[in-house]
C-alpha cells in the first residue's frame, strides 16, 4: 500500500497521497480542517488513505500533532 | 348617268367627246414605244383615272407612283360633264384643291340644294365638300343612305362604284372584288347589295364576326374545351374551400400561448438539468454507501487501520527518512483517529444535506415540468398562429383567382354559345332570304350565262349560296384554254350587275373597263363580247366605255359580224407624238 504496484496506481498508493497531501499543507490547520481541505482538492481520498498518509508524514517527521493542531516542519 | 364630255383646264388636253352607247378608246403604239411599261404610254389608264378622279376617288398621294400623282403642283383642273335623267351636270376639281368639287348645270338632280340663282347666273355653281358630293351620287346611282344615316360596314358609293369602272391591275383578280385583297366584309356586303340580296343580313354577319373576335380577349378556346377547363376548376375550387375551411376552424380554436416558446426551451433546459441531478444523486449514494461501510467496519479509533504494515513497509523502502519509533506513531495515529468517525459520520451528513437540496430541487422542476407541459398543451405558440393565418391568407388569394378565371371561362363559353346561336341563326336567315330572293337573282344569272353563251357558244353558271360562316360567290365557266377567260368572267359580271340594277330600277348605267379586260382573249372573243355591248347600250340603256391597244382591237372579226368598229371609236391616243397622248404633252 505504501507504494505503487501493479494493482495500485501512483496516485492512489500511500505514497502518492501523502505527496499530494504535503502540497497543501499550511501551518495552523486543525486536523479536521486539513481534512476537509484534503478531501475536497485530492480525488480519491479516503479517510483510510488520509490516516495513513498522514501517518506516513509523521514517521518521515514531516507533521506533528498537539491539542488538534498539525504543525508541518521541514527536516 | 351617263358620260357625256371630259376636259381639262390646259390646251393641250385632248376633250374626250363620248358616245351615248359604246365607247372604245383605241391606244395605238408605235414601233419605238412597243418594249415599254404601258404605264408610261399614251393615258388610258389615266382617263380611267381622271373620270375616278371626278367621281370621288380620294386625291393622288404625293410620292405614289402611280394615278394622278405626277400632275401634282401642275394646276390641272378636269371637268367632267355628265346626262343625269336627260339634264346635264358639270363637276370640276383641280388636282391641287381635291377637297373641293364645284357643280354647274343642273346638278339638283344630285338632291344637292341650290344655290340662289340670280338674274345675272339662273344656274350658279355650288361647291361641295367629298363627303356630300359622295353621298349625293351614292344616292342617286344606288339608292343609298347619306353618311349620317349609314349603319357600321354598310355599302358606300366608291366601294359600289369600284364595279362599274375598273381599271386597276387588281380589278381584275376576282369578279367580286373591285379593289385588291379588301377588308373580308367589303365584297360580303357589296356583291349582296349589288345583286338585290338582303344585305344588312351581310353586315350583321360581320358584326358577329366582330364579336367573335372581342371573345378571344376573353381566352381562345372552344366552348368543349372551356366547359372541360371549368370542370377542373370547379373541382378545384371545392377542394380548396373545404381546406380553407379546416384552416379558418383551426384559426378560430386556436389558443395562443405567448410564452409557448419560452415554455418550450425552460421545459429543456429543466430535462437536462433534471438528468444531471439524477447522476449526480447517483454518485452521491454511492460515495455514502462506502462511507458508511467504513463507519461500519472501523472501530472508531482507527485502531483497525494497519498503522505497523505501514511502518515496516515503510522502513524496507525509506529506511534513512523514518525518523520516529512505531510507538510515537501508534500514539500519533490514535490521536489523529480520535475524531475519524465523526469525521466520517460529518461526511456522510454532508454528502445528505447536498442529496436533500438535489432531490428538492428535482421535485420542484418535476413540478414545475408537469404545469409547462399542461400549459403547452393548452395551445400552440403565436408563430404557429401566424403561419396557420398565412396559410389562409393565401389559400384566399388562391380562391379569388380561381374565381376569376372560372368567371372568364364562363362568361367566354356563354359568349360562344350565344354567337355560335346568333351565327346559326343568321345562317338560316341568309338562306331563308336567299331562296326568297331567287327570282330578283335570277335575271343576274341568266345574263351572266348568256354573255358566254355569246362568247364561247356554252353556257357558264354564276352561283351564290350560303356557307357557313358567309356568303359564298363563285364562277364555273367552261373549259377553255384561253388565258383570259378569268378577265371575261369578270366582265360578264359587271353586265349582270348592270341588268339586275337597271331591272330594279337603279344603277348608274354605265361601265367601263381597262384594257386589261381583253388580255389574252381570242380576238373572236373579243370581238364578239363588243357585239354583245352594243346590243347591250341600246336595249338596256346602258354606256359602256373600255380602252383598247390597237394591236388587240379585232378590227376584223367585228366587220365580220357587220360592225365598223372605227364607228364607235370615241379616241384615238397614240405616242407617236407628245400631242397624241391623252394629256398632250409627255411626263
Amino acid at each position: 500500500m505504501l507504494l505503487p504496484d501493479k494493482y495500485v496506481s501512483l496516485p492512489r498508493s500511500v505514497l502518492g497521497q501523502a505527496a499530494a497531501m504535503l502540497a497543501l499543507s499550511r501551518t495552523d490547520q486543525t486536523v479536521s480542517e486539513y481534512w476537509n481541505t484534503c478531501r475536497d482538492r485530492i480525488e480519491t481520498l479516503t479517510q483510510e488513505r488520509f490516516t495513513l498518509a498522514l501517518d506516513l508524514l509523521f514517521m518521515l517527521g514531516l507533521v506533528e500533532v498537539s491539542n488538534g493542531i498539525l504543525n508541518w516542519t521541514r527536516p | 348617268m351617263k358620260l357625256v364630255q371630259l376636259s381639262a383646264n390646259k390646251e393641250s388636253f385632248r376633250t374626250v367627246h363620248f358616245h351615248t352607247g359604246l365607247n372604245i378608246v383605241l391606244a395605238e403604239r408605235t414601233q419605238l414605244s412597243r418594249e415599254t411599261d404601258s404605264r408610261n404610254g399614251v393615258g388610258k389608264t389615266t382617263l380611267m383615272q381622271i373620270i375616278d378622279f371626278c367621281l370621288g376617288a380620294t386625291g393622288p398621294v404625293a410620292g405614289a407612283g402611280q394615278g394622278l400623282a405626277k400632275l401634282s403642283g401642275g394646276d390641272w383642273t378636269f371637268n367632267l360633264t355628265v346626262d343625269l335623267n336627260g339634264q346635264q351636270m358639270m363637276i370640276t376639281r383641280a388636282v391641287d384643291d381635291g377637297g373641293t368639287f364645284t357643280l354647274a348645270g343642273h346638278y339638283e338632280a344630285l338632291g344637292l340644294d341650290p344655290a340662289e340663282p340670280t338674274l345675272e347666273d339662273p344656274h350658279p355653281e355650288v361647291k361641295v365638300g367629298s363627303r356630300a358630293y359622295t353621298d349625293a351620287l351614292g344616292s342617286l346611282c344606288f339608292g343609298l343612305e347619306p353618311a349620317k344615316l349609314r349603319e357600321q360596314y354598310a355599302p358606300t358609293f366608291r366601294q359600289l362604284f369600284g364595279h362599274f369602272l375598273r381599271y386597276r391591275n387588281d380589278a381584275f383578280i376576282s369578279p367580286f372584288e373591285a379593289f385588291g385583297k379588301p377588308p373580308a366584309e367589303q365584297p360580303q356586303v357589296n356583291n349582296t347589295f349589288l345583286l338585290g340580296l338582303d344585305w344588312h343580313i351581310a353586315t350583321e354577319w360581320q358584326r358577329l364576326k366582330d364579336r367573335g373576335k372581342t371573345l378571344t380577349a376573353l381566352g381562345k378556346q372552344g366552348i368543349e374545351d372551356a366547359t372541360a377547363e371549368l370542370g377542373e376548376l370547379e373541382s378545384r375550387r371545392v377542394r380548396l374551400q373545404s381546406r380553407m375551411r379546416a384552416l379558418e376552424d383551426q384559426v378560430s380554436t386556436f389558443r395562443v400561448i405567448p410564452e409557448y416558446r419560452a415554455l418550450e426551451i425552460r421545459l429543456n433546459e429543466g430535462s437536462r438539468r433534471m438528468r444531471d441531478i439524477t447522476n449526480e444523486l447517483t454518485i452521491l449514494a454511492g460515495q455514502v454507501e462506502l462511507y458508511q461501510s467504513e463507519v461500519q467496519a472501523s472501530s472508531g479509533d482507527g485502531r483497525d487501520i494497519d498503522v505497523e504494515g505501514l511502518f515496516e513497509e515503510a522502513g524496507l523502502a525509506l529506511p534513512s527518512q523514518v525518523v520516529r519509533t512505531l510507538e510515537e506513531v501508534r500514539k500519533f495515529h490514535v490521536n489523529v483517529n480520535r475524531n475519524r468517525r465523526s469525521y466520517l459520520e460529518g461526511e456522510i451528513a454532508r454528502i445528505d444535506r447536498t442529496r436533500h437540496k438535489l432531490e428538492a430541487e428535482l421535485r420542484a422542476l418535476e413540478d414545475q415540468r408537469v404545469a409547462d407541459m399542461s400549459r403547452l398543451s393548452q395551445g400552440g405558440a403565436l408563430d404557429e398562429h401566424s403561419k396557420l393565418q398565412q396559410d389562409l391568407g393565401s389559400a384566399a388569394g388562391e380562391l379569388q383567382s380561381l374565381d376569376q378565371r372560372i368567371a372568364q371561362l364562363r362568361a367566354l363559353r356563354a359568349g360562344k354559345a350565344a354567337l355560335r346561336k346568333e351565327e346559326l341563326a343568321i345562317q338560316d336567315r341568309a338562306q331563308l332570304d336567299l331562296d326568297e330572293r331567287r327570282p330578283i337573282l335570277a335575271p343576274a344569272i341568266q345574263q351572266f350565262s348568256t354573255t358566254f353563251e355569246r362568247l364561247y357558244g356554252e353556257p357558264a353558271d354564276l352561283i351564290v349560296d350560303v356557307g357557313p360562316n358567309n356568303y359564298r360567290f363563285q364562277t364555273h365557266l367552261p373549259r377553255d384554254g384561253s388565258h383570259g377567260i378569268g378577265k371575261i368572267s369578270v366582265l360578264a359580271y359587271d353586265l349582270s350587275l348592270a341588268h339586275s340594277l337597271r331591272m330594279r330600277g337603279v344603277g348608274p348605267g354605265l361601265l367601263a373597263h381597262d384594257s386589261i379586260v381583253f388580255d389574252g382573249v381570242d380576238e373572236r372573243q373579243a370581238a364578239r363580247a363588243l357585239h354583245l355591248l352594243l346590243g347591250l347600250t341600246t336595249d338596256e340603256d346602258l354606256q359602256y366605255l373600255v380602252t383598247i391597244n390597237s394591236d388587240d382591237a379585232p378590227r376584223t372579226e367585228l366587220e365580220g359580224l357587220g360592225i365598223s368598229m372605227d364607228q364607235h371609236v370615241t379616241l384615238t391616243l397614240t405616242d407617236a407624238d407628245p400631242s397624241g397622248s391623252l394629256l398632250g404633252i409627255r411626263f
